[in-house]
């Protein structure tokens, strides 16, 4: 998964605000997304590395920004 | 030209705020929710029994010889002459009327007052409607008694009141374009973004001005609040947040409301969400197990 790939992702999927969306931007704590686009967001991830996230790896430390998003995605899988 | 106007709107679509912005018109007395169209219509009320027999007043005085048109326009006469009362009472010339029950009569109560009287209809997005509708049975308990049918119907609550919001505002923006004289129509989303113009232009249809203070005088009243919504009376501003509130639901339900509340958004002008997305089973146990994940993970 390329960065130009998940920021099209959260901005025409998921309707983050692309004037805000930066690679530190807080998506879920910030108030950008809400949980609905977390389940969105994870079946997406799940689909993009081909496996199934494991229950301890939900965390925002993860998944809260395009950073660590895509730093999970390269560990797990085909990034 | 002093006739009365009679306000239709679907529970919880804004027409306590519309009262008060009525009431405070300086030609305008409308009064906390009297319910005498409402109860006039209940008296009007016509069973069929064995066969087709009818049964009720207008049925009954026919046997005496009372036309039908007599006993509505007698009623009609009662009903109207207490509002008329009212608004002498307050030094004004005109009286409005709103009631939460008056959609739920309203073929009634429009044979009844015909064009005795202008209306004024009143509409919201259904699907906040339904969440509002669902706030409202949490306080109170109980269904108020229009959508008794629709939750007989469908028991999902947010489901039956989205399908009964969607068939009344159908019919009710129906009725008004075929309704001998212009009806306005106000929509919640709008009037709450700019009270004094939406005010306005429905006056204008009605053939009344507004002065630049209506909002801030109706806004500025806290006596005789009566019946009606009750978190209308505790704020002194236009509360623009309860628009879109809808979008707190799950995108899924939305897109299930959506189907139920369709025809009633499109005839409102409103965008309608969405259909709803075909999941595989397995897709569908998957989505709900990240559900749980996340909600594990949040508590």
């Amino acid at each position: 998964m390329t960065r130009e790939t998940l920021m099209a992702y959260l901005i025409g999927d998921l309707g983050a605000d692309p004037s805000r969306l930066q690679d530190d931007t807080p998506l879920f704590s910030g108030g950008m997304l809400d949980s609905f686009r977390m389940i969105d967001l994870m079946t997406f991830i799940e689909g993009a590395t081909g496996r199934q996230m494991d229950p301890v790896d939900v965390t925002l430390d993860n998944l809260d920004n395009m950073t660590s998003i895509l730093a999970y995605v390269a560990r797990k899988g085909r990034g | 030209m002093n006739r009365g106007l009679v306000v239709f709107g679907f529970p919880r679509s804004g027409t306590t705020l519309v009262r008060r912005l009525i009431d405070a018109h300086p030609r305008f007395a409308c009064p906390p929710e009297t319910g005498v169209f409402a109860g006039a219509a209940r008296m009007l009320q016509t069973e069929r029994i064995d066969g087709g027999v009818r049964v009720g007043i207008e049925a009954g005085l026919g046997l005496i010889g009372v036309p039908s048109s007599d006993v509505r326009a007698r009623v009609a006469d009662l009903a109207m002459g207490f509002l008329a009362d009212h608004a002498a009472s307050q030094g004004k010339p005109r009286w409005a009327e709103k009631h939460p029950y008056d959609v739920f009569h309203r073929e009634a109560i429009t044979g009844m007052l015909g064009d005795r009287v202008r209306y004024l209809i009143v509409v919201r997005h259904g699907l906040d409607v339904a969440l509002s509708c669902r706030d409202l049975v949490q306080v109170t308990g109980r269904y108020l008694d229009g959508l008794g049918d629709a939750i007989r119907r469908d028991p999902r609550p947010l489901h039956a009141m989205a399908a009964s919001w969607s068939d009344t505002t159908v019919d009710l923006l129906a009725w008004a374009k075929r309704h001998s004289e212009a009806v306005p129509v106000v929509r919640y989303e709008d009037l709450v973004a700019d009270p004094l113009a939406v005010v306005r232009a429905a006056f204008s249809v009605l053939g009344e001005d507004v002065d630049d203070g209506l909002v801030d005088r109706a806004l500025a009243t806290t006596g005789a609040v009566g019946l009606g919504d009750w978190r209308t009376w505790s704020r002194a501003t236009v509360d623009a947040t309860s628009a879109g509130k809808h979008r707190t639901l799950a995108p899924d339900l939305v897109a299930e409301l959506g189907v139920l509340a369709g025809p009633g958004l499109e005839a409102a002008g409103y965008d309608r969400p969405g259909p709803p997305r075909e999941l595989s089973p397995e897709a569908a146990l998957r989505r709900h197990q990240l559900a749980m994940m996340w909600q594990a993970r949040k508590a």
